[in-house]
């Protein structure tokens, strides 16, 4: 009697094997031939036409790709390819909005690895401090986004770009200001810093000549 | 004259597919035996409970998502739940509905990769793709949730970073009904497959005895027959609310506490957590997500142990404070290094192809295990 149990379960065991592979294969055959294919030739390829986009770029590598300066809110932000699809609290590189900064700092504080720096100077006519200085260095960045939570004025903000891959460290290193700008706003802050002084100045004089006189 | 042969020293990694990071094993092999396992870990060491010690308390969430990369929503929520007890932050209900739903979530897909790499490992990729592209789905529901697709960094002390965007719970209950008979599928597919079971059935049994003393946690303890799970045992958040079952291995499937049992148990939590997930929709209240200060944190000193259930089990972060911005010292227990220590016990007397499972079992993520 054993040894039909034995040549039972040999046979059992064939049976099995053929019929738990063959159920895997076909669950592969229906995937491979009848659903939906999921493959996006990202780069060369528009995402929602599924054609290539340009035939004469798609050929040519690009070998250094200009990395695309990142603008303000109010102006037009650079749209990546996937741009459509991207959700609205998608977390790109790290945007800028210079008009509505107030360079209070929060943005560099909040920072976990320092990735943020800012330096600000008072001036006549704009509300808060006024920034001389904001890097943004996107080497370091982790994208936690603590920094866009904490602005006030959501002068600091996620774009949609994620494509900031480049040949140098140096190109990840972002001066949102210019120098020149920098330097002007440094020289009104200094002016008015002057007259503020001479208007003290004078204000102590007048008081110690009316001191004087009594 | 006897047959001799010389053992010989084997580098198994750090760089090996099957190692899932950066791992390394010194193995003393007697042609395909091997007779001494021993795991050599550190590669991927970072230093974070140092970095802990000098950044802010709200500063070292984002790094609790490189805690352990598979399940970032799990690390964040414990780290979350230690500090709110320490400093006494009251979370509103409806952010504690939406962590048990995001941990819940990231559960399942901490598990498809886990088993979808543990299948891969075995010889069989085409499961691998399957299992990723249903994670791609949860993925891009992470993304529209809180904008990052990995490391999410979404759970706040006293709360959660945004709130449910809109039509995200119909969203979510659509990929769960696509889910479940997916679920069923990858059965036929993997699980009840002859060749997969008799590849794991009986390799590398770990006893309930060994997963007791090697502190074993997770799916890992729940294998070797050990009925003990946070979640229902010690509830957190709204765990207790919710109704569950909690698998555990048994002679059903196999031999109790070998390859093929882990692998089942992490099948049946994902079961598990969908019906989680749906009573979470169903139940999720209106309010506030997020009571948010606008001080800054500061934790009496004291000492606190808080532990939660993650994909990989116990997540224990214990904190010490002296009252200043920043903790004093953080210890953070993971499962994978317990899960670690026991591959020199088990591994010994294996075949090499055989140690690929346990460790693949194991579901072993280095980066938690050097943290």
């Amino acid at each position: 009697m054993k040894i039909f149990d034995g040549i039972k379960g040999y046979f059992r065991n064939i049976y099995e094997s053929v019929t738990t592979v063959s159920m895997g294969m076909w669950i592969t055959f229906k995937t491979a031939f009848f659903e939906r294919k999921v493959t996006l030739q990202y780069p060369s390829h528009d995402i929602l036409e599924g054609k290539p986009k340009d035939a004469s770029l798609s050929n040519k590598p690009n070998l250094n790709p200009p990395f695309e300066p990142l603008l303000g809110a109010g102006q037009q932000i650079y749209k990546g390819p996937l741009n459509t699809q991207l959700p609205e609290r998608y977390r790109g590189l790290l945007g800028y909005d210079e008009p509505s900064c107030i360079s209070c700092l929060l943005c560099a504080l909040n920072c976990p690895i320092d990735v943020i720096r800012v330096k600000g100077v008072k001036i006549e006519g704009r509300k808060g401090k006024v920034p001389t200085t904001f890097r943004i260095d996107y080497s370091k960045c982790m994208f936690c986004g603590l920094c866009v939570e904490v602005c006030p004025t959501d002068a600091i903000f996620f774009t949609r770009q994620f494509e900031g891959a480049t040949f140098e460290y140096r190109t990840l290193i972002r001066e949102f200001i210019s120098p020149k700008l920098s330097l002007e706003r440094l020289q009104l802050a200094e002016e008015a810093k002057a007259k503020a002084r001479e208007k003290k100045e004078e204000k102590e004089k007048s008081a110690r000549e009316t001191s004087h006189t009594e | 004259m006897p047959l001799t042969t010389e053992t010989m020293i084997l580098n198994m990694g750090p760089h090996h597919p099957s190692t899932h990071g950066v791992l390394r094993f010194i193995l003393r092999t007697d042609g395909e035996v091997i007779h001494m396992c021993r795991p050599d870990i550190g590669y991927l060491h970072r230093g974070l409970e140092k970095i802990a010690e000098q950044v802010p308390y709200a500063h070292f969430m984002p790094y609790t998502d490189r805690l352990d990369y598979l399940a970032a929503m799990n690390c964040n929520l414990g780290y979350a739940i230690t500090v709110e007890r320490a400093a006494d932050i009251e979370v509103p209900l409806r952010a504690e509905y939406i962590r048990v739903l995001v941990a819940e979530l990231n559960r399942i897909i901490s598990h498809l990769i886990s088993v979808g790499t543990f299948a891969m490992d075995m010889g069989a990729v085409t499961p691998f793709t399957h299992t990723l592209r249903e994670r791609e789905w949860v993925n891009d529901l992470f993304e529209e949730l809180c904008g990052s697709r990995l490391t999410y960094n979404y759970i706040r002390f006293g709360g959660v970073a945004f709130d449910l965007p809109d039509g995200f719970l119909d969203r979510l209950s659509r990929f769960l009904d696509y889910f479940e008979p997916r679920l069923k599928q990858y059965n036929r597919f993997i699980s009840k497959n002859k060749i997969f079971k008799e590849r794991l059935i009986g390799v590398a049994v770990i006893s309930t005895q060994q997963a007791l003393d090697y502190a074993l946690v997770g799916p890992n303890l729940r294998a070797s027959g050990i009925d003990w799970d946070l979640r229902r045992d010690e509830p957190y958040s709204v765990y207790g609310e919710m109704e569950f079952d909690v698998p555990v291995g048994g002679s059903e499937f196999g031999e109790l506490g070998d390859c093929y049992t882990r692998y089942w148990v992490r099948i049946l939590e994902m079961e598990q957590s969908v019906r989680i997930i749906r009573q979470c929709i169903a139940k999720m209240p209106e309010g506030s997500y997020w009571n948010r200060s606008k001080k800054k944190l500061k934790v009496p000193a004291g000492e606190i142990y808080v532990r939660t259930e993650a994909p990989r089990g116990e997540l224990g972060f214990f904190l010490v404070s002296q009252g200043g911005l920043r903790p004093h010292r953080l210890r953070i227990r993971t499962g994978s290094f317990s899960a670690m220590s026991i591959v020199e016990e088990v591994g010994s007397g294996l075949m090499v192809a055989d140690l690929v499972a346990l460790i693949a079992s194991l579901d072993v993520v280095a980066p938690e295990v050097d943290r």
